[in-house]
């Protein structure tokens, strides 16, 4: 009884559907154009990788410009390099260029005055030899 | 790829019902969303995985894409069935007037169907799908499809009762 009552609506269902007067429209040009669709979304998908990649590329170069440019020790002073000229050749002792020659002598022979009264070359020499007092 | 074009050929026009049924009758928008469905089944979006049988795959992803399409639209999913297109029947002679009738009554019926109730009912009785299987299309569980079916024939059943003749015809065999 089930199953007539069943048979019996789906047959009713099947004569009354609503838009079963309507066709399905060409398969072949329905897939020509799904396949141009899928291709064109292919290729725009790439087209946006490549330009994510580009910027990505341009981020990392300006991030490494930027971090080159705080670690980049900046240049010595004309000063600092006259000073640094001096102290790395002992035996020059030419006067750094703030300082004219007159005056450096001077202060030359001064440091000489007050090495030997501070530190007498007989207790520099005793010093030297003995370790102890470099412990 | 071959194998899934004749795949998808020999559910062409079944798909292209479902996807009307799916768009409320409305023409335009279910080959746009048949479309969509082959485009994201060539561009691998969609991927039958062999869970389901192929044409309860295939009309999931219809469903969907259309759901997807409408969202878009923001057009409700079903209108009422009376703007619905329907063939013209050229009634001639009482056979046919008989039957335009029958045919006018069944739609009342179904019009007093819910959607779901409505969708279960196309996919068993119009596709030969199994309930097991409209659950799957439908995105729903097995249980919730079978209650579906199962209220839209008591609801059918009941609104065809209340035209009397065809009912009684049907079941008196005659």
């Amino acid at each position: 009884m089930e199953e007539r009552d069943d048979r019996y609506l789906r047959e009713s269902y099947n004569q009354a559907r609503p838009h079963s007067g309507e066709r399905a429209p060409d398969f072949e040009s329905m897939m020509e154009r799904a396949q141009d669709a899928s291709r064109a979304r292919r290729h725009a998908g790439r087209r946006v990788w490549l330009a994510a990649a580009a910027v990505l590329l341009a981020v990392s170069v300006a991030v490494f410009s930027l971090m080159s440019a705080d670690t980049e020790l900046p240049e010595a002073s004309p000063q600092a390099q006259s000073v640094e000229a001096v102290t790395d050749d002992e035996d020059r002792l030419a006067a750094p260029s703030v300082v004219d020659d007159e005056r450096w002598e001077e202060l030359v022979e001064l440091a000489d005055e007050l090495w030997e009264e501070e530190y007498p070359t007989d207790f520099l020499l005793v010093s030297l030899e003995n370790d102890e007092l470099w412990e | 790829m071959n194998e899934l074009a004749t795949r998808l050929e020999s559910l062409h026009e079944a798909a292209f019902q479902w996807a009307l049924h799916c768009s409320a009758g409305v023409r335009q928008d279910a080959e746009d969303g048949l479309q969509a469905t082959y485009e994201a089944l060539l561009d691998g979006s969609a991927c039958f995985k062999g869970q389901s049988s192929f044409k309860s795959f295939l009309f999931a992803v219809i469903r969907n894409k259309i759901r997807s399409q409408a969202r878009k639209k923001k057009v409700r999913r079903l209108v009422g069935l009376d703007d619905v297109r329907t063939p013209k029947v050229e009634a001639q002679g009482s056979k046919a007037l008989e039957d335009a009738e029958r045919r006018r009554a069944i739609r009342r019926a179904l019009e007093e169907l819910s959607p779901k109730q409505r969708d279960v009912l196309e996919l068993v009785f119009y596709h030969d799908l199994t309930i097991e299987e409209a659950a799957q299309v439908m995105g729903v569980r097995l249980g919730t499809a079978r209650t579906h079916y199962k209220r839209a024939k008591e609801g059918m059943r009941r609104e065809l009762m209340k035209g009397g003749l065809q009912w009684k015809s049907a079941t008196t065999g005659t």
